[in-house]
């Protein structure tokens, strides 16, 4: 599995790659933003270890121009600044994860598996529920054709009830799917779920079945 | 005071400046009463005393002789106010008004020539002051001095009731004069007012700049007010990008070393390296903690710069948290209005919701919620989890400077007394409490007058 690791400093650089290697990544590294411009726009990586701080083009332009041409392998942003502005501009950005300097090593490489899990781990399987659109292989929600940015949970939830084709899902069966237990104290977070579900994909998308629980309609087709 | 208030200086100016004209108006105009009123009775009694001089001659025995056919009536009755005399070297003449009392006379007498009438004032004969004409006549060889005299007192009446009438008169024109100049005063300082008005409103919201439609006399503060502003902001923003950049400067060598720690422990340096990384965590904790420091201190005393809308922020770091670890499997719940705006720079507002948030979603099992409200003075924002909350006796200690409770999460977010201080820095307060969840409720309160809404979007219920 190949990974991209673009760091200006050569020895956070050569450590970083040291241990992507040991773990079992191949990987290639880059030292500027144009050539790593260049290695993203033409090779296929499973994922990518991008410092924000570059000579040439900074990464947050990087990474902009790589998911304006449709590149969408998962990024995990390396910075020094740390501040909660540069964390919002780099998930603005296309950004999947974010990592502060100084860092642990063995949690750059927790992060890095966990991207590549996430983006390969699925079934490639499409499904269409009204006017949504669920991509499980690449983890995309598109409403009418566009892509809405979900998080992590609010995509299992609408994936999970795509697949029930056409059933009311009471809240306790969501929370065991979600949570891995039927806890009555979950209902809360699961109505605050589905809300801002609702707000993301259309009111309608999502009907409430009194006594029975939810059901995905995805709204007028 | 006077010297402190430019209204009471102009007005107090204005008000002198008034009475000191009127007063002086006043007594010039007495003046002027008085003389043109003795002019005119000095004409009077010239015509009297031509009247005499036409009817008199001088007697064989050399004493004057007047024929008082033709002289006021009031020669005639004793001391009538009107009297004449005649001195001739060989005797007097008196009008019988004089009842044979003699007018003062002066020392120069002798030193008159035949010239015309000369006005003088003398001391009467019954106790009043004369306004008295006389001249010296010749008749054949001999000179007499001709004198009519009359008694002032009813001329001091008349200045006395001039004096009064004029008085009330310029009394009320100087009232009416200084209302005017406080009206003058208070319509010249309107515009200092609206400067006021806008530098209040520069204060809650620093984007905003001092109007251009000012009077041309103080379009120079104006402009000068305005530069500073924008210089201060320019050095707001200046010192956070240093200190961005001191950071990165000394992060990445902090970095580079945690490298170099784990290249000893491979060579067996297993000790050596613990003691490397136990200091490098502790010098990038004190380095974040300084950081937010420098931006609370930067930001304490001086207006913010820009201002930011809460709700979008808000979703943005609701983004960020749910790709961290902790944040994926919690659900982040916000109904801060979408047309807010808070007086408080974006960077700012960032650290602090980011912090809290971030703090929120490493306690909370499954939810956390942030909740706001505009009350009367002040504006809310409730941050809640469902985590295990903080007992009320470690509260105060986790505000208190440099205490964090769980020193395991090291890296990512600061501790909340860093927040408390940024919040203060901004002008607000954090109080921490209970959720209903059962975990912690963050509280910030932020005075009122940093919130403006904008009306909400038309079609919107």
């Amino acid at each position: 599995m190949r990974v991209l690791v673009v760091e200006d400093d050569r020895a956070i650089g050569g450590d970083v790659e040291r241990g992507l290697a040991s773990a079992g990544f191949l990987v290639d590294r880059i030292e500027d933003g144009e050539g790593a411009w260049f290695a993203g726009d033409t090779e296929d990586y499973a994922a990518c270890v991008l410092d924000l701080g570059l000579p040439g083009l900074d990464g947050l332009t990087v990474l902009r121009k790589w998911r304006g041409a449709g590149r969408g392998f998962p990024v995990l942003i390396l910075s020094a600044r740390g501040d909660w502005t540069e964390k919002v501009e780099g998930i603005e950005a296309g950004a999947d994860d974010y990592l502060a300097k100084p860092f642990q090593l063995a949690e750059l490489i927790a992060r890095v598996r966990a991207l590549v899990r996430r983006a390969g781990g699925h079934a490639n399987s499409r499904l269409e529920v009204g006017r949504l659109v669920i991509d499980t292989s690449r983890m995309r929600l598109l409403v009418e054709g566009s892509e809405v940015r979900t998080s992590p949970l609010e995509f299992r939830l609408v994936n999970y009830l795509a697949h029930q084709a056409g059933r009311a899902v009471s809240v306790g069966e969501i929370g065991e799917h979600l949570y891995g237990v039927d806890d009555s104290a979950d209902a809360n977070a699961i109505e605050a779920l589905v809300m801002r579900l609702r707000r993301k994909i259309g009111a309608d998308a999502i009907e409430t079945r009194r006594g029975f629980g939810y059901l995905l309609t995805g709204g007028a087709g | 005071m006077i010297a402190r208030s430019l209204r009471l200086r102009l007005i107090a100016f204005a008000a002198i400046a008034i009475a000191v004209a009127l007063w002086a108006a006043w007594h010039v105009m007495g003046r002027l009463f008085d003389s043109y009123t003795e002019r005119r009775m000095a004409i009077t009694l010239t015509h009297q005393g031509n009247a005499l001089i036409a009817g008199m001659r001088i007697g064989a025995d050399g004493r004057p002789r007047v024929d008082t056919s033709d002289l006021a009536a009031r020669f005639g009755r004793r001391a009538s106010g009107l009297y004449w005399e005649v001195l001739a070297p060989g005797g007097a003449a008196r009008s019988p008004s004089l009842s044979g009392a003699a007018l003062a006379t002066h020392t120069h007498h002798r030193a008159m020539t035949v010239a015309d009438w000369r006005e003088t004032e003398i001391p009467g004969p019954y106790e009043t002051d004369l306004i008295l004409v006389e001249r010296p006549v010749r008749i054949g060889n001999v000179t007499a001095l001709v004198r009519v005299g009359e008694d002032d007192a009813p001329i001091d009446r008349a200045r006395d009731s001039f004096a009064h009438e004029m008085g009330l008169f310029l009394t009320a024109l100087g009232i009416a004069l200084a209302l005017a100049a406080w009206v003058q005063v208070e319509l010249g300082l309107l515009p200092l007012r609206k400067v006021r008005r806008e530098l209040a409103a520069m204060e809650r919201h620093p984007d905003r700049r001092l109007g251009d439609s000012h009077p041309r006399e103080i379009d120079s503060l104006v402009g000068a007010i305005n530069a500073l502003a924008d210089a201060r902001d320019e050095d707001l923003v200046r010192a956070r990008r240093r200190a961005a950049d001191l950071a990165h400067a000394l992060k990445t060598p902090l970095a580079a070393l945690a490298a170099q720690s784990r290249l000893a422990r491979a060579a067996g340096a297993g000790e050596a390296a613990d003691a490397i990384d136990q200091t490098l965590a502790s010098a990038g904790a004190a380095l974040e903690a300084e950081m937010a420091r420098a931006r609370a201190a930067a930001n304490r005393g001086s207006p913010m710069v820009g201002v930011s809308r809460p709700g979008e922020l808000i979703e943005s770091l609701f983004a960020v948290l749910e790709r961290t670890e902790a944040g994926a499997n919690l659900v982040f719940d916000s109904d801060v209005p979408a047309g807010w705006s808070l007086a408080i720079d974006g960077e700012t507002l960032a650290e602090i919701f980011g912090n809290l948030l971030d703090n929120a979603a490493r306690h909370a099992r499954r939810i956390v919620q942030i909740r706001a409200a505009s009350e009367p003075a002040t504006v809310r924002f409730d941050i809640a989890d469902d985590g295990p909350g903080i007992p009320p006796d470690k509260r105060e200690i986790v505000l208190r400077r440099g205490m964090r409770l769980d020193e395991a999460g090291s890296g990512h977010g600061l501790g909340l007394s860093i927040v408390a201080d940024l919040i203060d820095a901004t002008g607000g307060t954090l109080m921490l409490g209970d959720a209903a969840a059962g975990g912690l409720l963050a509280t910030i309160r932020w005075p009122a007058a940093i919130l403006t809404t904008d009306p909400p979007p038309a079609g919107s219920a």
